[in-house]
């Protein structure tokens, strides 16, 4: 019997947390948080060149600006930081790698200041020839861009091979594949590329940095999605214990993997820390334009596909290679690489793979987490090559998914067998909703129009051993406080927990508060990435809740003298009807309860959760296989209606569908606000963005002006969000995640409907208007297909551009 | 060299002593009215968005020596005497139109100046009145909801241009 | 920002007074959309800043029937697309303010500063150029016009001499009825550069039917595709034929450059693209009665 009864419990359409504080204007992100007048301001000097060593760094001039407190350098905090591989300085020593680069960090009275000594900063590079094209530098080692790979730590499961570019080396090798592929009726082989693209989240990163003089004790106040991962690579950074460090994480606005590990805090402790500065607190604001020079990027691709396919159109084999271009760090980079690999035959069943999935360096700022995390990398050449094979052997595109789709229980490239999913039933809808089969005229006089559609699908990207733990505490009136250090950074994370705790404790969502993360208060969770905090945190909500249940329930028994069994808690009231009490939580909760023995029994009452996946094994090394190589997958589909302005390659979005089997949605507002978000931002990435470099390698396209993202008016008309729920077994409440996953198939979607419009095939992204409209002017000229390969780097990119002709 | 502005803020009267260089933002901020954002200080991004004398503008292209005599409106001014939410700020919170909240103020304060001039908007109007505000967490579309909803209390309630709130 | 005084002056003979003492140390602000952006990026670093919009006589839009409007040089865009003169007799301008940036920043930047910047991708420049205003200066010499097309030298470059300010433009009316267009290609619908902006007006006046047409980014100076109005002369309903002439006519006049935003072969295209919609969207327009 269900011993608590709740308004909005698990499933209810409820008021957020913190919207409030939200839409008054008073949630005080970081760069909001105030000090006193002892706050100094970082503004870092960067790299004018992409490959050099550093001469000299002359900042005399700058320390003559009134409020200039201190210029630290490169050589004066030597530390080497990574969440999976060590290759991260947080500014350049001896050796400038990409244009941007910090290479000296300037400590002010003010941020003027700050800014006017940066600029009086002055540095001498003998320049190295650079490399910025991945498929060049995986191949080709004669510039390395580190060549003392060797001497950086690394996780056992990423293989960087020194001498080389490559960072980390996934694969996987089922079955034979050159023997299918002989056998294969059909082969079908291509190519993809996509540049680096940028979060774009509102808020530039932000940190605080204060170092306790007498004692060397770290405070962090930073932008960060997960403050105890942030507290590990700090501690593993500097060698410090990790009690030494309290990170504290204020909201933040907006993350999408680009807050995620750790992001500009040892650039800003390299200011805190130095002897002449700590004990005041240090205070580095990123601006915008040097957001994308400083931290985190998507990582570029170029990803070939071959498909073996049998007369029946079955697809009998698959190879697989990926060349990611990480920019100078893998460190975080290395993971959308196996991402993208263990995933690698997307929604597919096939026997038989060879993937190759290579994390590449180049002299460009660095690639890491983002949304989707390597899926929408592989989607956006798998979904497209699928379309492509599909019309190949003559068969409907959908019918020729449906045909090879990994129907729970078939193995996964990794060899795990697949959970239930509802995808056929997905599937479906999308194409009714979407119309898929119709061929409609377009509602744009002149313009011409098509329907694309593309599957979607990832598991939580993380280590087998990503742990989580939360506490339930009952104050003396009943209400709860929640510690749990997931970092709602607006998709709703503590909204679910507190429908999870109230759905397990049975107190109305309103008495539960869940305060953001504090490494001293709260207890730990690897990360807020990965689509894994309502299932995985989740469970250990779940447990705490229960937990604090079971004690209060087990203090009630023995206060009334009943069955624990016979209590009920409703609404925040503790009832017994055999017994006719009904009494709401007090303070007897807290101070213990009088026993009819005439003692106190009780005190506080705290419930405690822990979770970790217990049963993830790494894949193999050599084969990639495992026979549980992650917790689960989310899977899903997208189709979306456009028009196309032949006279000028403007694409319009009529209508898109978009579902995903999130196995339970605890919080439906949140699953729809997920969907919708994710669902326009992977349009946004499709149509519009792309990082840019002229031939010296220096960003054009740094802040909002050039970096262009979806407003208002590019929002499709029609965006129908959905979702299924076959439930997960392992699981609080059967859910599964759901952040990411709108995020992977809308560019390929894209892609496959302008084939459907155009007739002719489009291999690059983005597909902006000037890309459409060569694309439209090839096929006159009889062309089939267009492929732009963004790394004109070698040429200028105006001479890249005379490819037209 | 620090000067003097003087102007009203949410309805009360304040001097600023500020630099010249100092832009309307980073002196509202420093003054405590966090609500307006630092999301690119050049103008693209519109969560630094503020009403000056009824028109919507990004606070980060204003020198705050220009806020001379003039009435500065941010979302803190708009929560009453009680906390009371205004209308747009409820309906933004009924609707979900939040997410990580960034955007939240400046998204406010457009559709606040705009729908005092245009009570009963199309769903064209509000995205062109919208259009310099990026939000990248929820695509737009429980904003549009949120406006929507906002507009039909305010016309309700007897919300009349020009008159405040 | 680095740091630099401000002066608001109150008349425009104190503005110039100030001009003339600071010289090259200052630089003029209207809406300032631009100034400070550049200032923030560390393009320009002036000692000091003339306000000017403290300074009365530089305010406000009037219209003089059969003469033209005269936009003060502190009229904001959004001022500007709102006057009902301008909806009625100046719909160029008003399609060129209303393309400008977003509803807010077009709250501050002015029309004039938007002219003054010369930008090659400056939204109101080929409006500027089809009208044919003349730009009112206030200066060390004193007052003087400049037709605007002698106004604009190059990109970011325009033949004010230091110590001028632009005060005001007129807009003669243009003929006895006249519509106008204008036309903007970005990379996305709201916010954004042109790659390529095509005004057009087709003015019915004592020769009969002329056409107007300026591109704008397309060269380092506005163009007046005078061939591509060469070729439309008296065409009341112009075919696909001579539209295709004249859009490849406006092409030929036209020399953009390869960045970030576009290439140079893609504006081309789109520069007769642009020009051929434009053309015939007016032509339209005045048959269809459609007209001041």
């Amino acid at each position: 019997m269900k011993q608590t009864v709740t308004k909005n419990g698990v499933g209810a359409w409820t008021e957020r947390k913190y919207d409030v504080e939200k839409a008054a204007g008073t949630l005080a992100f970081t760069d909001d948080l105030r000090f006193g007048p002892e706050l100094l301001h970082a503004r870092a000097v960067r790299s004018t060149v992409a490959h050099g060593e550093i001469l000299s760094i002359d900042f005399s001039e700058a320390l003559k600006v009134k409020g200039v407190v201190k210029v630290v350098t490169g050589k004066d905090f030597v530390h080497r930081f990574g969440l999976y591989l060590m290759d991260r300085t947080p500014m350049a020593i001896g050796k400038v790698r990409y244009m941007g680069e910090p290479v000296a960090l300037v400590i002010a009275e003010s941020e003027e200041a700050a800014e006017e000594g940066m600029l009086k900063v002055t540095a001498k590079y003998r320049e190295l020839p650079p490399i910025f094209d991945p498929v060049k530098a995986a191949t080709d080692n004669s510039v390395l861009v580190h060549p003392e790979l060797e001497t950086y730590d690394h996780v056992d499961f990423i293989t960087p091979f020194p001498g080389t570019n490559i960072g980390n080396w996934f694969r996987i090798r089922r079955g034979d594949v050159d023997k299918a592929f002989s056998e294969a009726e059909y082969i079908v082989e291509e190519a993809v590329n996509c540049p680096q693209i940028a979060h774009g989240f509102l808020e530039p990163h932000c940190c605080i940095c204060r170092e306790e003089p007498a004692t060397g004790d770290l405070t962090i106040w930073s932008t960060a999605q997960s403050a105890f991962a942030l507290r590990d690579i700090v501690a593993k950074g500097l060698k410090y214990p990790l009690s030494k460090i309290r990170v504290i994480a204020p909201p933040i606005g907006g993350g999408f993997g680009g807050k995620a590990g750790m992001t500009v805090e040892a650039l800003c402790l390299a200011g805190a820390m130095n002897p002449d500065v700590r004990g005041r607190p240090v205070k580095l604001h990123i601006p915008r334009e040097e957001v994308l020079l400083t931290s985190w990027v998507r990582q570029a691709y170029v990803a070939k596909i071959k498909l073996g396919i049998d007369k029946d159109g079955k697809i009998i084999a698959i190879r697989n290679t990926f060349y990611f271009d990480t920019g100078i760090s893998a460190e975080y980079g290395a993971n959308p690489v196996r991402s993208a690999g263990y995933s690698s035959t997307g929604c597919y069943y096939i026997p038989n793979v060879w993937t190759d999935s290579y994390a590449v360096y180049t002299n460009k700022p660095f690639g890491g987490a983002y949304r989707g995390f390597g899926l929408p990398e592989l989607m956006g050449a798998m979904e497209v090559v699928i379309d492509i094979a599909a019309r190949k052997i003559g068969m409907d595109p959908i019918e020729f998914r449906l045909k090879n789709i990994l129907k729970p229980g078939l193995p996964t490239c990794t060899g795990m067998p697949m959970n239930n999913h509802a995808l056929d039933t997905i599937v479906g809808k999308v194409v009714d909703r979407i119309k898929l089969n119709e061929k409609e005229p377009a509602t744009r006089k002149g313009w011409v129009r098509g329907k694309g559609f593309a599957l979607a699908l990832k598991a939580p990207a993380m280590p087998a051993d990503a742990a989580s733990s939360a506490i339930v505490k009952i104050l003396g009136d009943g209400t709860v406080e929640l510690l749990a250090a997931t970092m709602d950074m607006g998709q709703g994370a503590y909204t679910a927990y507190s429908q999870m705790v109230s759905e397990e404790l049975g107190i109305p969502i309103e008495k539960i508060r869940c305060p953001y993360p504090d490494t001293q208060s709260h207890p730990y969770d690897w990360q807020t990435v990965a689509s894994r905090s309502c299932w995985s945190m989740g469970m250990a909500v779940k447990r705490a809740a229960s937990d604090a249940r079971q004690k209060l329930l087990a203090l009630y028994a023995e206060y009334w003298q009943v069955e624990p069994e016979s209590i009920t808690i409703e609404h925040g009231i503790v009832k017994c009807r055999k017994k006719g009490k009904a009494e709401p939580i007090d303070e007897h909760i807290q101070s213990g309860f009088p026993m009819p023995d005439g003692n106190y029994k009780g005190g506080p009452v705290i419930g405690t959760g822990s979770f970790v996946p217990p049963d993830v094994i790494y894949p193999d090394a050599e084969t990639g296989q495992s026979p549980k190589s992650v917790v689960h997958f989310t899977v899903g589909a997208v189709g979306i209606d456009v028009e196309v302005d032949p006279a000028t390659g403007a694409v319009e979005v009529n209508k898109v569908s978009a579902g995903y089997d999130v196995g339970k949605a605890i919080s439906p507002m949140n699953v729809r606000g997920q969907i919708q978000g994710g669902t326009v931002q992977g349009i946004s990435a499709g149509l519009m963005e792309g990082m840019y470099y002229d031939e010296h390698g220096r960003l054009l396209t740094p802040d909002f002006t050039d970096y262009k993202i979806a407003t208002a008016m590019d929002v499709p008309p029609d965006l129908d969000a959905f979702w299924e729920e076959t439930p997960e077994e392992l699981s609080p409440y059967g859910n599964r995640g759901v952040g990411e996953h709108s995020m992977i198939s809308p560019a390929p979607a894209m892609d496959n409907a302008l084939f459907d419009a155009l007739g002719i095939r489009i291999h690059s992204y983005p597909l902006g208007r000037e890309r459409v409209y060569k694309a439209m002017q090839a096929k006159k000229k009889g062309e089939t297909d267009l492929w732009e390969y963004p790394y004109a780097q070698e040429q200028s990119y105006k001479n890249a551009i005379k490819e037209w002709k | 060299m620090k000067r003097d502005v003087h102007f009203i803020l949410n309805g009360r009267p304040v001097t600023f002593s500020v630099e010249p260089r100092t832009t309307l933002l980073r002196a509202l901020r420093e003054y405590g009215v966090t609500s307006v954002k630092r999301g690119c200080e050049e103008g693209e991004c519109g969560t630094c968005t503020v009403v000056i004398d009824d028109l919507a503008q990004k606070s980060c292209m204003i020198l705050a020596l220009e806020a001379e005599g003039k009435s500065v409106l941010t979302v803190e001014g708009l929560v009453g005497p009680k906390g009371e939410l205004h209308p747009i700020q409820q309906a933004f919170v009924d609707e979900g139109a939040i997410q990580c909240g960034f955007c939240t103020p400046g998204m406010i304060m457009s559709a606040y100046a705009f729908l005092r001039k245009t009570p009963d908007p199309t769903e064209e109007d509000i995205r062109v009145a919208l259009a310099g505000n990026l939000c990248r967490c929820t695509g737009y579309i429980p904003i549009f909801r949120a406006v929507q909803k906002a507009a039909a209390v305010m016309r309700e309630l007897g919300h009349i241009p020009g008159r405040a709130r | 920002m680095l740091a630099f005084e401000m002066e608001r002056p109150r008349s425009l003979a104190s503005a110039a007074e100030l001009l003339e003492k600071y010289g090259s140390r200052a630089m003029v602000k209207a809406g300032g959309t631009d100034v400070l952006v550049w200032m923030r990026k560390h393009a320009v670093h002036p000692e000091v800043l003339v306000d000017l919009s403290e300074i009365p006589e530089l305010r406000g839009i009037s219209f003089y029937p059969h003469r033209g409007i005269k936009i003060g040089a502190l009229a904001t865009v959004n001022e500007t697309a709102e006057n009902e003169d301008v909806k009625r007799y100046y719909p160029a301008l008003r399609d060129a303010c209303l393309s400008h940036s977003d509803i807010l920043i077009r709250n501050k930047a002015t029309v004039l500063g938007n002219i003054c910047a010369s930008v090659p991708s400056g939204d109101l420049i080929p409006a500027f150029a089809v009208y044919e205003a003349v730009l009112h200066v206030f200066g060390p010499g004193g007052e003087r016009d400049i037709p605007f097309s002698d106004f604009i030298t190059g990109p970011r470059k325009n033949s004010l001499i230091p110590g001028e300010i632009v005060t005001a433009a007129t807009l003669p009316l243009p003929g006895d009825r006249s519509v106008g267009c204008y036309l903007k290609l970005a990379r996305r619908n709201a916010l954004d550069l042109a790659q390529v902006g095509v005004a057009c007006l087709a003015v019915e006046g004592e020769e009969g039917r002329t056409y107007r047409i300026a591109c704008g980014a397309v060269a380092p100076k506005p163009v007046r595709a005078s061939e591509a109005e060469k070729i439309l002369q008296g065409a009341a309903a112009p075919g696909d034929d001579l539209l295709e002439k004249a859009g490849k006519a406006a092409a030929e006049a036209s020399n953009p450059i390869t960045d970030v935003r576009a290439s140079r072969e893609y504006r081309l295209s789109m520069v007769e693209e642009l020009t051929k919609r434009a053309v015939a969207l007016c032509a339209e327009r005045l048959q269809g009665g459609r007209a001041s």
